[in-house]
């Protein structure tokens, strides 16, 4: 479980920020029971080369990586024609496959299976689109694959629509997280979604990561200030003119975020406080 | 909305389309781009219009821009397979058209074999088997066949065959087939019988409702096209972008890709009537035009063309080549093999290509599909 999010707990939070005098010192992200020291994730799509992704996952310092299986080697052998895997550090940042490609539960499900058998581990990044051209998650399939595979004991992080229901029915079913779009896959727009993906901070006890859109770094920041306790990213690294300085940026703004959340959330209430008190006629 | 595509087809002006692009001012082509695509057909149609060249540079920057955007710096890479080159129709412009006297060939299942090894070798890992039209040598059994032994190495395996039935398509879409490609040759009704005068081949509407039908079978790639010299460009691009459009709502689970091949020689000895073929620079117009419209349909390059065109198609609306293609059943194992569809220009090997592709910033992805996604192993 997570930092509490009702206003008590974030006067908590702001204390402690305090007291250590830094917000460096916030506490780890913990989803499926581990740690992770960065909040910035990185896919590996879409890049001009593996010797590029690898220079920006490591400037990046992102703590998990995600793969698209479809593009990995499945049957357990070391193809070089078709194993993205193979330009991967698992030494630095946690690798998780993503279920890209299926259409359906059943497939995500079976191919989540084969990556696990291949030497993936538990967990998985949950991607259901049967719309090939927008690449938008189908909540239904999501919530009965998410039903499977959490069961089998996979940490399952959930791509979907910025739905705080269905990020809540989820967690229900056992999601680890809940990877919540901004805008649809590959639009650099930002956080279109930010009244529902503020919604869900308040009401996930999982991990709520803002995934897909973000296409600036200062994108990366207004989620994390809202709340989001981390951003996935792919696109705006992986076609930025320099990957590797670009992936430093996010990391910036994911840190500047983080901490802006941290000093404003005991603060900054969602209704605004008067100065001089309304009350005061009661002494 | 309707739902087939030969009413919509019908339905729609695309001959008077076509000579409003004809006739596009540069003041249109001026709103057009200021807008940084074509939201509609017309602006399409100004976008492929003869005065839209003169700013072939902008929009090759726009399409380059949004290409990246949706498919990243790669190339999805991938082989053709041909299997069989027996075919029953007599289409005025084809190599393997029946009267022809050439080395005729259907592979048996240890040759297709040999074939998908050798091809694997060669790195590729997304397979299209081809075939011309034989009901008897290439049933749907025989087919299914094929596609079992290819997915037995190749992750990917989609096909471009004669076209068939729901059903037909459900049985290899449960055996592992990603996608299914066919070729409208042209769009236009009326010139279609004359080119197409025997077998069932000369069946328009069958061939033209192909992708919807694969779509309700389970096909998750769709690729289309007309073949370049048969009839005048324009019309025939309007109408494959028209296509790809009604595609996207009928058939919203499956990917569209469009190719843009033009005539080349072949044993045929057809001759394309003057300015039916688009040249290098409208090839290239159109490319970004397609980008501009339909900024997610894939556009393929085969080696049919130039590595010149190529080489500069990969940077600006490109999104899956194949390198080194045998059209002749049998050839990829037996580089001496006759019998050929038509000849291939750019004969670059794929770890050549590759590093051309790298030298520009591009990804070479040999594998994007697992099979397992579409059906069991």
């Amino acid at each position: 479980m997570k930092e509490c999010r009702s206003g008590f707990g974030r006067l908590a939070n702001l204390r402690r920020v305090a007291a250590l005098g830094t917000s460096m010192n916030d506490e780890k992200l913990v989803i499926g029971g581990r740690e992770f020291s960065s909040r910035l994730f990185l896919g590996t799509g879409k890049f001009p080369s593996e010797k590029v992704m690898r220079e920006a996952l490591a400037v990046s310092g992102a703590s998990i990586v995600t793969v698209a299986l479809k593009r990995a080697d499945l049957s357990g052998g070391n193809d070089p024609h078709a194993d993205i895997a193979q330009w991967l550090e698992p030494e630095k940042y946690l690798v998780v496959p993503n279920t890209s490609g299926a259409s359906n539960a059943a497939e995500a499900v079976r191919i989540a299976r084969l990556g696990k058998a291949a030497g993936f581990g538990d967990f998985v990044k949950l991607e259901i689109h049967p719309d090939p051209n927008y690449l938008l998650p189908d909540p239904v399939e999501t919530l009965e694959a998410t039903k499977i595979l959490a069961n089998e004991g996979f940490k399952v992080m959930a791509y979907i629509n910025a739905d705080p229901v269905l990020a809540l029915r989820l967690q229900d079913a056992g999601a680890a997280a809940v990877m919540p779009l901004g805008a649809p896959i590959g639009t650099n727009r930002g956080v279109e979604t930010l009244p529902q993906i503020k919604i869900m901070v308040k009401q996930c006890s999982v991990p709520v990561v803002v995934d897909a859109g973000l296409g600036a770094p200062s994108h990366a920041a207004q989620a994390m200030e809202a709340g989001a306790d981390a951003v996935m990213v792919n696109t705006a690294v992986a076609i930025a003119s320099d990957c590797k300085a670009m992936a430093e940026a996010f990391s910036l703004a994911v840190r500047a975020g983080r901490t802006a959340y941290l000093v404003s959330s005991g603060r900054k209430f969602e209704k605004a406080s008067a100065t001089s008190p309304l009350t005061g006629f009661l002494d | 909305m309707r739902q087939n595509f030969y009413d919509e087809l019908s339905n729609t002006d695309l001959k008077g389309l076509a000579e409003r692009s004809r006739r596009a001012s540069p003041a249109d082509v001026d709103r057009v781009l200021a807008a940084g695509g074509a939201g509609t057909l017309e602006d399409f149609a100004v976008l492929i219009s003869p005065a839209a060249l003169a700013r072939i540079e902008d929009m090759a920057q726009i399409s380059a821009s949004l290409t990246e955007g949706v498919f990243g710096r790669t190339m999805r890479m991938f082989a053709p397979l041909y299997v069989s080159n027996e075919c029953v129709n007599n289409c005025k412009y084809c190599g393997f058209a029946c009267r022809h006297k050439i080395d005729r060939k259907t592979l048996s299942l240890e040759e297709v074999e040999r074939e998908v090894e050798a091809i694997y070798k060669l790195g590729f890992r997304t397979l299209l088997l081809v075939a011309a039209e034989n009901p008897k040598l290439v049933s749907t059994g025989y087919m299914g066949e094929c596609i079992k032994i290819a997915i037995k190495r190749m992750p990917s395996v989609s096909i471009e065959i004669a076209p068939s039935s729901v059903e037909d398509y459900r049985t290899y879409v449960d055996l592992g087939c990603e996608g299914l490609t066919v070729f409208q040759e042209t769009y236009d009704e009326a010139v279609y019988p004359s080119l197409h005068p025997s077998g069932p081949k000369a069946d328009f509407k069958w061939r033209l409702g192909t992708p919807e039908r694969g779509a309700d079978g389970g096909m998750r790639k769709l690729g289309l096209g007309p073949l370049l010299g048969l009839n005048e460009w324009r019309f025939e691009i309007l109408a494959v972008a028209l296509h790809a459009c009604f595609l996207e709502k009928r058939a919203w689970k499956s990917q569209v890709s469009i190719s843009l091949p033009r005539m080349r020689p072949a044993a045929s000895g057809f001759i394309p009537k003057e300015g039916d073929i688009p040249n290098d620079k409208e090839l290239v117009q159109i490319t970004c035009a397609l980008r501009m419209f339909l900024p997610r349909v894939s556009l393929v390059v085969s080696t049919r063309e130039s590595r010149k065109m190529r080489d500069g198609l990969m940077r600006i609306g490109a999104t899956q080549m194949s390198a080194f293609s045998s059209t002749q059943p049998g050839g990829y194992a037996d580089l001496t093999k006759e019998g050929e569809q038509f000849h291939i220009d750019d004969n670059r090997t794929p770890e050549e290509f590759a590093r051309a592709l790298r030298e520009r910033g591009i990804d070479p992805v040999w594998k994007d599909f697992d099979a397992s996604l579409a059906g069991r192993r």
